[in-house]
């Protein structure tokens, strides 16, 4: 995946990094073609992730040791999960790399660094969601990442939107 | 709590939040589900590690909602909070499951329905899941009431690293 390492460290982010997070997740969402995907600005990202005991998410970024002027140039979110068969797992929501800093390595800093906290945490499962197109899905397969709907058949299932809160209100009988 | 009177005249269901002494049912149920899904050694929790992980655990690492009848335990759904990096507060379901003599009565309908009732009051805007492709009464029961596949409308893959390559990942032998 390297062709170059480039200097890069990966830490736990910081409230003051959330405009570059949000500016990330679009650029995310634009590379998944779902521009109009994300409705989070920054404030809502500082108190969700530093306001709230617990936060309800955790994040790591990368970045540039050197200083220039846009340091951070990847992050990972992710947040605790439970798996009734083995315990304790985690979901890794995005991991993201900035187009100018990709095939350097990056993208494997911050995923070994999200698996060592799941590991310190005694996680069990590190579930993600990957688009089939996404030439990412060879990397993960490299590490032994699993594609469970092809290999067991899971359907990805999401009630969002008007069809959650129909259900919400709807007392009627089946 | 929500108590749903049924109009073919069989006992009502009442959903409520699941606690510690009912694990040992949760833990009973996580096992026929697993069965029913040709996984039966899929399970390796406790009673203990459910009490552990969801009531002496903090913060809880999931939630649970259980349906009674008639003085029984008749169905429940495990989940955790989750977070969208688009959308903000979410919800997963690991687990939605109604005994055998229970079925065809809306108590899955009932499980959910307190879900998105949660859902509404918490803020939150999506509720996920992932269901084995060959599950074709749910497959149907979701759709109606308004739930996306998300590998078919998006191409979304579920992904999953186990522990011994997170295990490799995290020592860096990847």
């Amino acid at each position: 995946m390297a062709d170059q390492n480039v200097d890069v460290q990966i830490r736990n982010a910081k409230r003051e990094d959330m405009a570059a997070i949000a500016e990330m997740i679009q650029e995310l969402a634009d590379f998944e073609q779902m521009p109009n995907g994300p409705k989070m600005s920054v404030e809502d990202l500082r108190r969700d992730g530093f306001d709230k005991e617990p936060p309800l998410f955790q994040c790591k970024v990368a970045e540039m040791s050197q200083p220039c002027p846009q340091p951070v140039v990847g992050y990972a979110l992710y947040f605790p999960t439970y798996s009734t068969w083995e315990g304790s797992s985690m979901m890794l929501e995005d991991l993201y790399v900035r187009n100018s800093q990709r095939r350097k390595g990056v993208g494997k800093k911050l995923f070994k660094a999200v698996a060592k906290e799941a590991f310190t945490n005694g996680c069990s499962r590190l579930d993600f969601h990957v688009l089939d197109w996404n030439p990412a899905r060879k990397f993960y397969e490299s590490k032994g990442a699993v594609n469970l709907t092809s290999k067991e058949q899971w359907c990805y299932y999401r009630l969002g939107g008007e069809a959650l809160t129909a259900l919400s209100l709807d007392e009627a009988e089946e | 709590m929500a108590t749903e009177a049924k109009s073919d005249g069989s006992e009502p269901v009442t959903v409520r939040l699941a606690t510690r002494h009912d694990m040992q049912h949760v833990f009973d149920m996580i096992q026929e589900l697993a069965d029913y899904e040709g996984v039966p050694r899929g399970p390796q929790l406790s009673v203990q590690d459910l009490i552990e992980d969801g009531f002496e655990s903090s913060p809880a690492w999931f939630f649970g909602l259980v349906a009674e009848s008639g003085g029984a335990l008749v169905g429940h759904a495990l989940c955790n909070r989750a977070y969208s990096s688009w959308t903000r507060r979410a919800f997963y379901v690991e687990d939605l499951y109604v005994r055998p003599s229970a079925r065809r009565r809306g108590v899955g309908l009932c499980l959910l329905r307190e879900l998105c009732r949660m859902a509404v009051a918490e803020n939150v805007h999506r509720v996920d899941w992932h269901v084995l492709e060959d599950n074709a009464p749910a497959l149907g029961f979701y759709a109606r009431l308004g739930a996306r596949d998300l590998r078919v409308c998006e191409g979304r893959a579920a992904m999953r690293l186990d522990r011994a390559y997170i295990e490799q990942l995290a020592r860096g032998q990847l």
